[in-house]
């Protein structure tokens, strides 16, 4: 796996523990189309997109939701 | 991938439909027999006429059906969640605990119509006897058994995290506390003089069983059912606490509050139960208090544990 994939799992297991992984595999395979292993950086914005969605149909903490978002975006510069 | 994941979500709903329409068709059931036992008993001990029986029964009836729902709920919904990632550790001991609660909601239904056939028979001492054993013994199983298995649930939960250490040390406190709450339950137990039989023909006695039996077969099992009760807690707080994600902790916060509420109110249970000749003394009002805060709490209990497992089951599903 890409170090850029990991990174972004390592984040998102911030606010989602055990299941962090599993979103993000989610969130590429069915939003990007893609194997997460095909991951690049380009793909960021889009995959921050749909995190950003996904978090505010459970979360109840916005600025968690958003806190999350911009830690992933950063991955992209 | 994408595709026979949806397929197996689809048929999930499906399973739950029915499952859903099961448990209105037996909420219809226990509702209609409800309105045909008989009252006479009830409206010359009471002084209150058939019409306001008749609204007692449904004042009862629809506070069952929302307890009957959460349980639903929350068991699907933590089935659901447990079966979208069963191949890890974690999904393993959620499935035991959707389980666990599930049992709850069989516990309930059979505990009801069996307290439905008591009425049904007044004048049969003997079935109205039996009757009241099988009840006792469906509570006690059953309430061993959902808190088996969600305490198998959570020692799962910590087994993956490797906190076993700390739940331990932590398990200490809950052993004190079975013990601390036990003493007191033992003597209200020794002190209700209907425990084992009554004079009185009116009064119906509370287990209909020699000290020998209720003591091996009742007392103990509710109290090791406490304490794998006070024990899942534990492994559920430690769980929430080691383990990392702001989300996923509120939804197992949530989960467990509603758990607590749930030990709680069945402790509080056994207590009340002993106090069956001050209830067959009391005015209705402080009965039906006594009944509707029970369903009150009950209701909030397992909304709290529907709520988080609706949040842990979206975390996987979304």
């Amino acid at each position: 796996m890409s170090d850029l994939y990991e990174e972004i799992v390592t984040i998102s297991e911030d606010y989602l523990g055990p299941a962090g992984q599993r979103f993000v595999d989610r969130q590429i395979v069915f939003h990007l189309n893609k194997y997460p292993q095909d991951l690049k950086k380009e793909d960021v914005p889009k995959l921050v997109e749909w995190v950003k969605v996904t978090l505010a149909l459970f979360a109840d903490d916005p600025k968690a939701v958003n806190e999350c978002s911009q830690r992933i975006l950063k991955l992209a510069n | 991938m994408p595709v026979s994941k949806q397929k197996t979500n689809e048929h999930l709903l499906i399973s739950d439909r029915y499952i859903w329409i099961g448990l209105l068709l037996i909420w219809l059931l226990y509702s209609y027999l409800t309105f045909q036992t008989p009252s006479g008993q009830a409206i010359t001990k009471y002084q209150i006429n058939l019409y306001q029986i008749n609204l007692l029964k449904f004042s009862i009836i629809v506070p069952v059906s929302f307890i009957w729902a959460a349980i639903l709920y929350s068991s699907l919904k933590l089935y659901r969640y447990s079966q979208a990632i069963i191949d890890s550790a974690d999904g393993q001991g959620f499935r035991s605990i959707a389980h666990g609660v599930f049992f709850f909601l069989v516990a309930s239904i059979i505990s009801s119509f069996i307290s439905l056939g008591v009425q049904f028979y007044p004048n049969y001492p003997e079935l109205v006897k039996n009757l009241s054993i099988l009840n006792n013994y469906v509570m006690v199983v059953f309430s061993f058994v959902s808190f088996y298995f969600i305490w198998l649930g959570s020692k799962k939960l910590i087994t993956m995290i490797h906190a076993e250490k700390k739940a331990k040390k932590q398990g200490i406190t809950m052993w004190v506390t079975v013990i601390l709450l036990s003493i007191p339950y033992i003597y209200f137990v020794l002190q209700n003089p209907l425990r084992s039989q009554s004079a009185n023909p009116t009064l119906q006695s509370t287990y209909n069983l020699p000290d020998v039996l209720i003591f091996s077969t009742i007392v103990l099992p509710y109290i090791l059912s406490w304490l794998l009760g006070l024990l899942a807690l534990t492994n559920m707080s430690v769980f929430g606490k080691e383990t990392k994600g702001i989300f996923y902790k509120n939804a197992l916060k949530k989960f467990y509050k509603g758990f607590w509420i749930i030990i709680i109110l069945a402790i509080t249970l056994q207590y009340l139960t002993q106090f069956s000749l001050f209830f067959s003394n009391a005015t209705l009002a402080i009965i039906l208090f006594i009944i509707y805060l029970i369903l009150l709490v009950d209701i909030a209990g397992f909304i709290f544990m529907a709520i988080g497992a609706n949040r842990l089951s979206k975390i996987e599903t979304s």
